[in-house]
Parts: structure tokens; C-alpha cells; sequence
């Protein structure tokens, strides 16, 4: 029931508090307004603030601190944890670094999104030892200003690393050791098992410390959700004002973290987050690194998890398409049956999966690539940073002497799951040095998918930009100029 | 205070225990008739206080003009997300649980939603506004050249980061303070005097700061703070209410979409001889507004052309969404957006650079210089500003490579432009141009200001302080600016039309003038000096040839009887302005500037990147550099989203399709480009006499991201010479894709 909160020696309890309720709301109820409530959506960085994680680096105890939207993760999943907001940065009177440099730059005008931008800046703070326009970038990719165009803001982050002496340390890296002997005595991996009385009836937190135990508590609740960080599901509190009855969460389940780099498969545990994932993915398939730039803003991306991605069973996750056409599989478990299945068999109809009642992923497991294996990925939406796509495309061609033995592509947001395009694959193995190849895709994507329209793309756009995309992968392989605009060092161009 | 997370906003105020709070339940039809509402399970939902109808409310109408809109939904609904019901409950959780509860019976009726709807059955929220000069269909018609089109504009959500939030808290014999996220503190003080049946001195309005207004809480501010009060008078208790995103999204007002259909006549070098431009605006249902914001619209249709033959007419469009209302530039960018587009084509027509039909077309200094609605253009810097921006840039050079990428490139083009811009200074409605301040010196030698304006991000309450510590020639941090509060201010008005520092930092001074005269005359006698002898500077004042701190001075002041304090009024002199004819002075004075642009398209998907962006803008002589390098700066990025990624999508039935950030997507920290140079044009002051020889700087800089959308229409031009571009705003990644030849049906 304890967390570490800003500089506080003693650890702060959360109080008889519905498991509903987000991290944000409790820090508002609590008098700690300088985190602001902008969307609660996860979309837009006015309530960022930094969790603290122990763990373990070369073999040392050390604490990771990672920017967070709190307006869409749960208080309870603070246990165990620090947790620092705006409030918590200066030491005495003296302001944090990056607060200074915001305060030189000019890097706030009405102010509503400043403290998000002060704790996404101050993560970085804390993360990285030199600065670049693409990791300023990447840092606060969450973050929304209507103000100042961001310019300042970009020049204040500049400044915080540019100063001719190092990076001074702040109160929390002073304090490492104590904050770390304190974060130890509140985790005692014991499973968490909460009841909270409800005006109704009663709600349940559970977070089971290891696979054994977290498939007991699925097979005997029927009416337990499974979340992990919750960066979809937990809308449905906030946006859609549900109330989970039986919530469990599974970021403690110790199997459920591991990545596991064998001789010929990548295997990830389905709790890994993106951020945590992304270098063992990028070893082996370089194309993701600007995928997964764009895959979502670091806060969500800090602590969604790529099984989380799968399980939700949207049609426009961004992950999917990839591991389908990397004939990626699962590893599912059911009490103490394990079964395998492909990826691509995993969703039935729109947010329909084969899973059964008590049934969650254990694994991801992603076949290594051979030295002829080429994955280009694409994704299209209506702006580059922090958006959910309109069409993503991967595309996995076996090239032998320039010439595709074999091609497999899988499409987002063309249907109602992620789903692989057979007859896309046979044309595009076909065709591929066909000057007609955009056509002769167009026509069977058109035959194999009838997407919709709506917000983020229209029918058409969706198909036609598809079948240009199979175009432009081959052009890409031949080594044609069409960069992603996305991924373009802009300096270059002028 | 803003990076330490202590700058308290209407949410973040500690409120007294007890304190209830508000939410709406919303119509989920864009037109019906209401036959019934079953609030029965949402009153005995937890926590649940009262339910809010129509039928309990007594003054039910309010509106910033005429009182058009129901604060809520009586008998029919006329929009999507209109407010129904108001809940009150315990907490605001609550609140929005038992708003979800209510059920309406609803008939729906046909809607009207679009431009091109509304034009087809004449559904209009009054007569056309038309500008006229000369005669357009002769000079057309004599024209060796002519092109007609038309073009759609796209509206913009604020999307201020702080959404609408007020707290009504009655105090005694009927009183009320009422703390309000807004612009117009003055208009919800009547308007909440109104509702209430009460007069104006019974309700005290408080703004201390905004996250945000862009003109979105110009008069969206008033509904909530109406509810809270009704409320709260109801209960006697204090009452909150705050929109959830998508509720404000749905229930607020935004930026005018607009059709605007053009047919012009030129020279063989591109000159205009004649032009018609027909503006059609979505108003909404109720008017907010949008007469003024459709008159801005034509008097910018010309923005630093001169056209001597031209029929600009505006039409407001009724319909059946969400009223639409003010936001930054207030109809102005619409009308430029439109000329600048016809400049492009009539360039692509004649195969020439579209810089040089800007400048054969440039309004001139001594000739050439009066614009349709008969304003004379004074201060004209365009011609110059231009040129220095041209140097700057390396525009001739970039032309060049661009075209050399251009032959290099199959799948990647390049497109470039420039845009100048030229916008009108004043509220275009006469009387709005005036304001107060009140300003009050310690004993301690510390000051005090209050005036009309309010905090929204722009610095106003900076540079308000700094002309009143110049004043007095004192350092700044002597001075507080406090809350803006109806009660120290009277009849102010609205913080918009970039009138800020203008209006209110020539009250200020005023202000500060008479108080120094009080203590001038004082010394004068008390010192025996002559005038002249007397001078504040360096926090002391020099009295003869003695100098005293300023502190000892307002000691000795008060010492003698001296006051101390004064209020200050300023109007704007000079302009006037006929409605009828809509001919006049509208304006004060021009503020200028001017962007490129330099943008690389993907034709294969239509995705676009910001390459470069220079900008040289006119802000007269400034009175802070960094606030004004802001403005020029946020201004133009939230310009280049409306033009670009932001895209409001209405269902055929009318129903708003995005109302959050997930799909609603303003620039985020990417789409800032690298190269993105900003000056503001040095040695240089306003032609007109205002505060320090300042301009305006708020709504300008805006209109300078049309370049960027003009470079993306260039580029698709030069992806394909023979594509008569129909780019329509926002350029979207779709719609550009599909303004590419993308030949995939063959």
C-alpha cells in the first residue's frame, strides 16, 4: 500500500481508495495540484509526472525514472514505487535545472502544460547524458503546447545539457542510496490483495507477484481484467466512466518481464514495455527504430506492454502487423496448460481474440531473421509524432540476388483486426520489378479489404496508400530516394 | 511559478468543504424536437444533489449580442453536444456518472449541417455583409486573363490545455464572486446579473489566469459560469464546473469553416484588375459573433493587395452545429487564406514565381493604397519587409535548388513560398476599443494595477507592469498586477482583437500620469521647483538638483495629503466605421510580416515534412522582445496546424466526429521545424501614437503558417505542371495524396 512520494523520507500510504482511481486523481484529491489534468486521455502531457523503479543495472541496485501520464494509470500501481510530480523538484528554494532552463528560455506562456513539460524534461534529466534534437524530440513527444510552438521549449532542453559543466546532480541523484534502502523496505514481492468496499459491492485490486498465482486468480474470477499499464483500457474509467470490479494487475508477475534472446527466437514476456523491448527489437530489425519512434509518446510507451498491445485486439494497434509478418507466435496459458498458436490466428473478429475464460499471454515469440530478410514498416496517420494510425504496413521479403523468394505483409486499420494480406504477398512476389506494381497492388488489396472511413483515414486513402506503400518498400529495398518523411534528418534536405 | 506547478488555476483553488460540482448531459442529435427527459435514476444516483432543466431556469437566454442561446436545451435541441440537463452532485465524478444517466426522447428533425447546405436553402443568421469597390464584374470581364474556383477552409478546435471551468460562490445579501476561466470577465458578470435577475454590481467576476483562450473564451465562457451561479443561488452553496475535454469539444464553439468561391481578372504580368470572392461562413445556431468575425473576414480578403475593382460578400451560414465563435485572427486568416490562394494559381497560369505577382500587386505608399472598404493604408512597410525577408532567406538562391530537386527527385518534391502579411488593428466594432486601469502606490513606495485586461499566456499583465514601472522609473518587480476583477474595472472589454497591451497599457499609463501629476504638483510647491525639474528614473526621483528615493518620495507624498492612487482610461482615436456600408476607419493602424516556407512531399503517400521556416515580422517598437518573439512563434505554429494537421469531421448527420486529442491532432514537438528562423523587424515604431510606439502582436503572426500551407500547394505543382492544384485547408496527408496524380484506378 506504500509508495515513495517527491522527497518525503517516509513512505506515503494511498488510503482506502477505489482501485478505479487513477494516479492523477488521487494526486489532485491530495492537494498536490501542479499536475493538471489536460484530456485524461494519455494524449496530451499536462499531467506528467516520473515513477521510480528499482532495479537492476550491471548488477547493482539502481532506481529507473520514467516519465508517466498519470490521468490514465492507476493509483494502486504506485505500490512499491516513487513517485515524483512538479512539486517535488526544487531542493530548498533553489530550482531543478530544467526548471531553470524553462524559466530562461521562456519556455511558458500560459503555463497549464509547463509542469508536464518541466517532469518530461526532467526524465530525460535523469536518462540521458547528451542531448539531440531527436532525443529532445523523443523525450517530449508526449507533451502538447498551445502556446509557444514549442521553439523555446526545444531551446530550454538544449540548454539544461549545454552547460560548460556537467549536469549538476539533483537532490534524487544525491540521494540515490537512501531513496533506494526505502524503496526496498516497501517491496517485499509478496502477490497485493486488496478489497475495497464500494457503495454497491465490493471492488478487488490483485497483483500476483508470479505466473502460478496469476493464472489461479484468472481461472476463479470470472469477472477479473487483466490490465498492465493500462494505456488503452484504463479510457474506458476515464473516458467512458466504467468501474472495473475485479482489476488485476499483472506489471508484478516476475515471468511475465522477461526478454529472452535464444539461438534462433526472440522471446518476450507479454508485460515487457515498448521502451524495454525496443533495443532487443531493433538488434534485429533496424527498420523499427523509427517505427517505434512513432509507435506512440514516450510516457505511454514507458509503460505499455507489448502484450497488452495484442491482447486489446485493436484493429489499429501499431504492433501487430509487424509480428504477424514476422510470423511471430504466442505462448498461452490457462491454469497450468501452455499452448502455442500463430500470431495471425490470434484475432477472430474486431476485439475478438481466441483467448478462453482464465487465459492470458505468457510470451511473444518472434522467429530471428536471416541475412536475407528485409522488414520495412510503415506507418501512416495524421501526424508523425504521438498519433494511432491510419494504416500500418509490414513487410517481410526474403531477397535472394535482388529477386523476393518470399514476401509476407501484414496490414493495420484495413479491417477489423490486424490481419495478413495473402494475396497482396503473392502479387508483390509476382510483380516486383513491374513498373505497374501500385496498380496491380491496388487491385488486390481491394479484393482482400474493405476498410472503413472514418476520423483518421477515408476507405480510399486507406486502400491506395497501401498499395503505394508496397511500392515504395520495393523502391526502398532497391535503394530508391523515398525516405519515410518521417525519419528525415530535415538539415539534410536544404 | 508556472515550471514550480504553484500557479493556481480555477481547478487547482482550494475550495470551501461542501463546495458541489457540475456536469451536462448533452444532445446526442444535431436537431430534434424534445418530447421528454427522465432525470428519475440520474437524481438518485450517488452523490447527486439537484437536477438543472430549461424549464427551471427564468432568464434563460444569453448570447454576447442578442440573447440566442438557451443555456439549456428547452424545447428543441439545434446542435450535437448541446446542454440538456445540468447535474449537481458531490463530486465531479459524480456529477458526470448521473449526466450519463439522463434520457431525452428526442424526434430528429432534418439538419442543416454544412456551408454548401445552409447556401442551398437560404439558411442564414442575417443579410449578406458585402465590401465593394468599383466594379468587379466590369473589370472581369475587360480582363485579358480570368480564373475562377473555390476553395474550402477548414475550422480549428481551441484546444486550449486548460478546458472551460468556473466557481460561483455566493457571499451575502445576494452577492456573488464568481471565478471564471475567461476573456470577458465584464460580459459574464451581466450575463450572470441577468440570469440571476440581479444588477451588476452584485456579481463580482475574477480571472486571475488562463490556460489558454486563442478567443475560445471570449463568450463560450459565459454558459458555465451561468449554470454555477444558477446553482449556487439555488443551494447557497458554492458550485464548480469543469468540461471534460470531449464535453467542452462538443458544447463550445471553434474557428469558422468557410467556402469561398473566387473569380478574378489579370494582366498578362499578373496584375489584379478585378476580383469577386463570395465568403461563406458556418456560423452554428446562435450569431456569438459571427458578424463581426465574417466583416473581418472581407476587410482581409485583400490582405496587402491592392485591388481596385473588388466585390468581397459574406454570408453567415445557420446551422445545425455548435455556434462558432472567436479564435485568433477572427475571420482575418479565412479572408487572406482565400486571396493568397488566388495569387498562387494566377502565378501557376502564368508560369511565374509567385513572389513576383505578390509584389506587381502590393498595396503602395503614396498611390495604389486604399483598400475596398475605403481605409487608407498609412503605414505601409510591406514593399520594404519583404525585400529584407527575401535577402534573408535566400529566397531567389532556395528557388533555384528547389527547382533543381526538384528535376532529380521522381517521388519527393519540393514546393516554396512566400506570404506576407498585413492585418487590421482595433476591434472592428467602435466602442469595444476603449479600457481602464487602476493604479495604486503604497506607502512603501510598492504598486499595485488592476485593469481590463486578463492573463491568457500572452504576457499582457508583463508588459502592463512594464509600462507602468517605466512610468514611474522603477524596477518591475515593485509592481503587482492582480487578478483581473469587474469590481475594480468596470465595463470593460473583451482581451481580444490583440487589443491587449494596446488599450489597457494606455489606460495604465493614463493612470500612472495623473498620479504623478499629483505628486508633480505637490513637489512643485513643496520643493519650489518649475516643471521640468522633476524626473523619475532609477527608482528615484530628481527634484531639482536634490534626489530622493522613489520610496521617500511616496512617503513624503502621503505624508502630505497626497493621492496616491487614480484610475486611467484610453480610447483609441481616430477610427469610425459605417455597418451599413461597411466602409470606414476599422483600424488604427497595420501590423506586417512575412514567412517562407520550404516543404518536401512524399508523393507517394502525401505526407508532407516542414523544412524551413523564416519569418520577418513588424511589432513596431517592442515593448519585450521575448514576449513578442512568443506570440510570433506560437502564432505561427497554431496557424500551421489549422492549415495543416488539425481536421474537425462532422458526420453526414451532423454529429462532431472529433472531440479529443486522439483524433483531433494539434502540432505537437516534431512538427517544429529545425530550421525555423524568427525576426522581428528592428529600427523600426508605429506610424500611430500608441503605448511606446508598440503594435499588436497576438492574432498577426497567426496568417504567416499560410506560406507553409502555399508551399505544399506549390509542391504539388511542381510534382505535376499540368495539376490545377484544389488543395483545399487543412492540407491534410489524405487530401494531398489525392491532389497528387496518384493514377491507381487505370
Amino acid at each position: 500500500m506504500h509508495f515513495l512520494l517527491n522527497q518525503n523520507s517516509t513512505p506515503t500510504t494511498l488510503g482506502e481508495i477505489n482501485p478505479n482511481m487513477t494516479v492523477l486523481e488521487w494526486l489532485r484529491a491530495s492537494q498536490l495540484v501542479g499536475t493538471k489534468e489536460g484530456c485524461a486521455s494519455g494524449d496530451c502531457g499536462a499531467c506528467t509526472a516520473v515513477v521510480g523503479e528499482l532495479t537492476i543495472k550491471d548488477n547493482i541496485k539502481v532506481v529507473e525514472y520514467k516519465s508517466i501520464n498519470t490521468c490514465i494509470a492507476l493509483a494502486f500501481s504506485l505500490i512499491g514505487k516513487h513517485l515524483i510530480t512538479v512539486e517535488g523538484l526544487k531542493e530548498g528554494e533553489v530550482l531543478h535545472p530544467v526548471q531553470k532552463a524553462m524559466v530562461i528560455e521562456n519556455g511558458s506562456q500560459c503555463g497549464f502544460c509547463t509542469p508536464g513539460f518541466v517532469m518530461s524534461m526532467f526524465a530525460m534529466y535523469h536518462n540521458e547524458d547528451t542531448v539531440s534534437l531527436p532525443k529532445i524530440n523523443e523525450a517530449l513527444s508526449g507533451n502538447l503546447c498551445r502556446c509557444t510552438g514549442y521553439k523555446p521549449i526545444i531551446a530550454a532542453a538544449f540548454s539544461v545539457f549545454n552547460e560548460e559543466n556537467e549536469k549538476p546532480l539533483d537532490y534524487y541523484q544525491k540521494n540515490q542510496e537512501k531513496i533506494i534502502k526505502s524503496l526496498i523496505s516497501i517491496n517485499d514481492n509478496e502477490n497485493i490483495s486488496l478489497i475495497f468496499k464500494g457503495d454497491k459491492n465490493n471492488l478487488s485490486y490483485d497483483a500476483p507477484s508470479n505466473a502460478d498465482e496469476l493464472a489461479n486468480i484468472l481461472i476463479n474470477n470470472d469477472s477479473a481484467k487483466i490490465v498492465a499499464a493500462g494505456t488503452d483500457l484504463n479510457l474506458e474509467i476515464t473516458q467512458s466512466l466504467k468501474e472495473f470490479s475485479h482489476i488485476v494487475s499483472v506489471n508484478g508477475v516476475k515471468e511475465l518481464q522477461v526478454i529472452n534472446d535464444g539461438e534462433f527466437e526472440l522471446e518476450i514476456g507479454s508485460a515487457v514495455s515498448y521502451q524495454k523491448a525496443t533495443s532487443s527489437l531493433v538488434k534485429y530489425w533496424p527498420d523499427l527504430e523509427a517505427y517505434l519512434h512513432r509507435f506512440a509518446s514516450l510516457p505511454i510507451k514507458n509503460w505499455a506492454t507489448i502484450g497488452g498491445n495484442i491482447a486489446n485486439a485493436s484493429p489499429i494497434g501499431d504492433m501487430p502487423p509487424v509480428l504477424i509478418a514476422l510470423e511471430a507466435k504466442l505462448k498461452l496459458r490457462k491454469e497450468s496448460k501452455v499452448r502455442i498458436i500463430a500470431l495471425e490466428d490470434f484475432f477472430v473478429t474486431y476485439k475478438k481474440t481466441v483467448l478462453e475464460k482464465g487465459e492470458f499471454i505468457e510470451s511473444i515469440i518472434i522467429p530471428k531473421p536471416d541475412k536475407n530478410e528485409h522488414l520495412i514498416a510503415h506507418k501512416i496517420s495524421k501526424r508523425f509524432e504521438d498519433d494511432i494510425s491510419g494504416v500500418c504496413m509490414a513487410i517481410n521479403v526474403r531477397l535472394n540476388d535482388d529477386l523476393p523468394s518470399s514476401v509476407k505483409i501484414a496490414l493495420g486499420g484495413m479491417s477489423g483486426i490486424p490481419q495478413r494480406a495473402l494475396g497482396l504477398e503473392k502479387v508483390t512476389l509476382d510483380n516486383w520489378n513491374d513498373e505497374n506494381i501500385a496498380q496491380l497492388a491496388y487491385g488486390a488489396i481491394k479484393n482482400e479489404f474493405s476498410p472503413f472511413d472514418d476520423v483518421r483515414a477515408s476507405s480510399e486513402y486507406r486502400l491506395k496508400v497501401s498499395a503505394n506503400l508496397v511500392k515504395k518498400s520495393i523502391l526502398i529495398l532497391k535503394g530508391a530516394a523515398v525516405e519515410n518523411l518521417a525519419e528525415i534528418n530535415q538539415s539534410n534536405y536544404l | 511559478m508556472h515550471v514550480q506547478g504553484s500557479a493556481a488555476y480555477i481547478d487547482d483553488m482550494s475550495v470551501p468543504e461542501g463546495t458541489l460540482h457540475v456536469a451536462f448531459a448533452l444532445s446526442n442529435v444535431a436537431h430534434g424536437k424534445i418530447n421528454g427527459i427522465d432525470i428519475k435514476i440520474a437524481k438518485k444516483a450517488q452523490g447527486v444533489h439537484s437536477v438543472l432543466l430549461a424549464k427551471d431556469i427564468k432568464h434563460l437566454n444569453i448570447g454576447p449580442l442578442i440573447h440566442d442561446e438557451p443555456i439549456l436545451a428547452k424545447d428543441e435541441v439545434v446542435f450535437y453536444g448541446q446542454a440538456i440537463a445540468a447535474v449537481l452532485a458531490d463530486s465531479h465524478e459524480n456529477a458526470r456518472k448521473a449526466a450519463a444517466l439522463i434520457e431525452f426522447q428526442i424526434t430528429e428533425l432534418d439538419s442543416i449541417v454544412t456551408v454548401e447546405q445552409a447556401m442551398a436553402k437560404k439558411s442564414f443568421l442575417g443579410e449578406p455583409l458585402v465590401v465593394n469597390t468599383g466594379d468587379a464584374d466590369k473589370a472581369i470581364n475587360k480582363a485579358k486573363n480570368k480564373l475562377n474556383g473555390r476553395i474550402t477552409i477548414g475550422g480549428q478546435e481551441h484546444y486550449y490545455l486548460e478546458g472551460q471551468v468556473a466557481l460561483a460562490m455566493p457571499t451575502e445579501d445576494n452577492e456573488m464572486i464568481v471565478h471564471s476561466s475567461t476573456q470577458n470577465p465584464t460580459e459574464v458578470q451581466h450575463l450572470v446579473a441577468h440570469v440571476l435577475g440581479t444588477s451588476h454590481n452584485a456579481i463580482e467576476v475574477v480571472t486571475r489566469r488562463m490556460g489558454g483562450g486563442f478567443g475560445g473564451k471570449e463568450t463560450d465562457s459565459s454558459q458555465l459560469a451561468c449554470v454555477c451561479a444558477l446553482f449556487a443561488q439555488l443551494c447557497s452553496l458554492p458550485v464548480k464546473a469543469r468540461l471534460s475535454r470531449r464535453d467542452d469539444i462538443l458544447m463550445t464553439g471553434k474557428r469558422h469553416d468557410f467556402v469561398a468561391d473566387y473569380e478574378v481578372g489579370y494582366s498578362d504580368d499578373g496584375k489584379i484588375q478585378g476580383i469577386k470572392i463570395d465568403l461563406a461562413a458556418r456560423c452554428g445556431y446562435s450569431l456569438d459573433l459571427s458578424k463581426a468575425i465574417v466583416s473581418r473576414a472581407l476587410f482581409h480578403a485583400d490582405n496587402a493587395y491592392y485591388i481596385p475593382n473588388a466585390t468581397f460578400r459574406g454570408f453567415l451560414c445557420k446551422t445545425n452545429t455548435a455556434s462558432n465563435t472567436a479564435f485568433r485572427g477572427f475571420g482575418g486568416p479565412q479572408g487572406m487564406l482565400a486571396i493568397e490562394n488566388i495569387i498562387e494559381e494566377i502565378a501557376s497560369n502564368l508560369g511565374v514565381d509567385a513572389l513576383t505577382i505578390r509584389k506587381i500587386n502590393f498595396y503602395q505608399k503614396n498611390t495604389n493604397n486604399v483598400t475596398p472598404y475605403d481605409q487608407v493604408v498609412e503605414d505601409n512597410i510591406i514593399n520594404e519587409l519583404t525585400s529584407e525577408l527575401v535577402e534573408d532567406s535566400n529566397y531567389l538562391t532556395r528557388r533555384e535548388k528547389v527547382a533543381k530537386f526538384n528535376k532529380q527527385n521522381k517521388y519527393l518534391k519540393k514546393g516554396l513560398a512566400l506570404s506576407p502579411v498585413k492585418f487590421g488593428i482595433s476591434f472592428t466594432t467602435p466602442l469595444l476599443n476603449q479600457a481602464g486601469a487602476l493604479v495604486n502606490v503604497y506607502k512603501d513606495g510598492s504598486i499595485y494595477i488592476n485593469h481590463g485586461g486578463t492573463e491568457m499566456g500572452q504576457g499582457l499583465f508583463i508588459k502592463v507592469a512594464q509600462v507602468v514601472a517605466n512610468e514611474f522609473g522603477v524596477e518591475i518587480e515593485r509592481v503587482k498586477v492582480s487578478a483581473t476583477s469587474t469590481a475594480k474595472v468596470p465595463n470593460t472589454s473583451p482581451t481580444a482583437a490583440s487589443s491587449g497591451s494596446d488599450l489597457n497599457g494606455m489606460a495604465a499609463r493614463e493612470a500612472c500620469l495623473r498620479i504623478k501629476q499629483n505628486m508633480s504638483e505637490f513637489a512643485l510647491e513643496h520643493f519650489d521647483l518649475s516643471i521640468g525639474e522633476i524626473k523619475f528614473q532609477d527608482s528615484c526621483v530628481l527634484l531639482g538638483k536634490k534626489k530622493i528615493t522613489f520610496d521617500d518620495f511616496v512617503s513624503l507624498s502621503y505624508l502630505n495629503r497626497v493621492e496616491l492612487f487614480s484610475n486611467g482610461f484610453y480610447k483609441t482615436p481616430k477610427i469610425y466605421f459605417d455597418a451599413s456600408k461597411q466602409k470606414g476607419r476599422p483600424f488604427y493602424y497595420y501590423s506586417y510580416g512575412a514567412c517562407v516556407s520550404e516543404v518536401l512531399v512524399d508523393c507517394l503517400t502525401g505526407e508532407y515534412k516542414l523544412l524551413a521556416v523564416d519569418i520577418l515580422h513588424d511589432v513596431g517598437a517592442s515593448l519585450n522582445p521575448a514576449i513578442d518573439m512568443g506570440q510570433i512563434v506560437g502564432g505561427y505554429i497554431q496557424g500551421m496546424g489549422w492549415l495543416c494537421s488539425e481536421e474537425l469531421k462532422w458526420n453526414d448527420s451532423g454529429v462532431l466526429l472529433t472531440t479529443g486529442a486522439s483524433t483531433y491532432k494539434i502540432p505537437a514537438i516534431g512538427d517544429t521545424p529545425e530550421h525555423f528562423k524568427v525576426k522581428i523587424k528592428p529600427n523600426i515604431s508605429n506610424h500611430e501614437n500608441t503605448i511606446h510606439k508598440s503594435k499588436a502582436v497576438g492574432e498577426p503572426p497567426l496568417m504567416l503558417a499560410i506560406s507553409t500551407w502555399l508551399a505544399i500547394k506549390n509542391a504539388i505543382y511542381n510534382a505535376d505542371n499540368s495539376n490545377k492544384t484544389g488543395l483545399n485547408a487543412p492540407a491534410s496527408f489524405e487530401q494531398v495524396f489525392f491532389n497528387l496524380n496518384n493514377n491507381l484506378d487505370q
